[in-house]
């Protein structure tokens, strides 16, 4: 009964990678809705939405101060069902793509974070192949609020 | 209660709760079924290095309670720790805090860890890659039982908060069992 149910929900899942039609000019990838999980573990993840800008370019990793690193991650649905989270080198935005990181699909994950409270700002250095390091100033958000 | 008022993944025919026992944060024996009798009951399996989903489904129902102070006294939240290796209790313990100091934590050895998952029919959490970076393979739900001790209902990843607070407030209107 919950391996079918369990299926099911696999039906219910979100995905985390959106090509769609986005075009900007600019020299570096336009970011919005950027947030990080206030983190309630050694670990947390952060979550952003990027549009291309013309040129094909591709993220490759990000720094930040209060983690001792940071992975690009893909939570996924494995077929029997259950959750997993795979490491992935990068993420390619395409040129008048958007590649949208959100809970249950990519993140960043910072590793040994330090404790933050909701409403605290995190300077995060994203790197690009092309657009090099781009920093962003990020929000710390309630564990709960970090959908959409 | 009428199960198609559900909006979580519902379970038919309901399922009677199992039973397993491990030890809470505080070291004390803890038997699932025995506790949480009568009570509407949240079971979820994860761990802490989970830095995407566990803490959501948490952090949604901690919201319903503060929104709804006396679902949270009838109710008791479950979070089992399917990394006996890495979770220890006391990290398990402020974890919870960060929610609702009464959700209850629970660990066990790797086997009695497996044990409790086989008496829900579900796959055993699977550790994926070596060291000390390895993540784990778990079944992303929680489990609901009202205080008939029956589960109705199932909630995947992506739940949203609209229907937790539906769904928490129907279950609990269930009546105990007789005896």
């Amino acid at each position: 009964m919950i391996r079918r149910l369990m299926l099911l929900a696999a039906a219910m899942a979100v995905s985390g990678l959106v090509v769609g039609a986005c075009s900007a000019g600019g020299t570096s990838p336009e970011m919005s809705n950027a947030r990080i999980a206030q983190p309630t573990g050694p670990n947390t993840a952060m979550y952003f939405t990027a549009d291309g800008y013309g040129t094909d370019d591709r993220l490759i990793g990000a720094t930040v101060d209060i983690a001792t690193e940071v992975q690009v991650h893909e939570t996924v649905m494995n077929d029997d069902g259950t959750m997993g989270m795979n490491h992935v080198g990068a993420v390619d935005l395409p040129a008048e793509g958007q590649i949208v990181l959100e809970p249950g699909g990519l993140h960043l994950m910072f590793l040994d974070v330090e404790r933050l409270e909701v409403g605290d700002m995190v300077e995060v250095s994203l790197q690009w192949r092309e657009a090099g390091d781009v920093k962003i100033d990020v929000e710390v958000v309630a564990p709960g609020d970090t959908g959409g | 209660m009428n199960s198609g008022d559900l909006l979580g993944v519902v379970v038919d025919p309901p399922q009677e709760k199992p039973t397993f026992v491990l030890t809470d944060t505080s070291g004390a024996s803890y038997d699932f079924a025995e506790e949480t009798q009568g009570r509407l009951t949240l079971l979820y399996f994860g761990y802490l290095n989970c830095p995407d989903i566990c803490p959501v489904h948490l952090a949604q129902i901690a919201e319903v309670f503060d929104q709804s102070p006396a679902l949270g006294r009838e109710s008791t939240v479950v979070f089992v720790s399917v990394d006996p290796d890495r979770d220890e209790p006391e990290e398990i313990r402020s974890f919870l805090d960060n929610f609702d100091s009464r959700f209850v934590g629970l660990v066990g050895s790797q086997v009695e860890v497996e044990a409790a998952q086989d008496a829900f029919g579900m796959p055993h959490a699977q550790k994926v890659g070596d060291g000390d970076d390895y993540t784990i393979n778990h079944a992303g739900w929680v489990i609901a039982y009202a205080p008939d001790d029956l589960n109705y209902s199932i909630y995947p990843f992506g739940t949203r908060q609209s229907q937790w607070t539906n769904d928490l407030q129907l279950l609990a209107e269930t009546q105990p069992k007789e005896g």
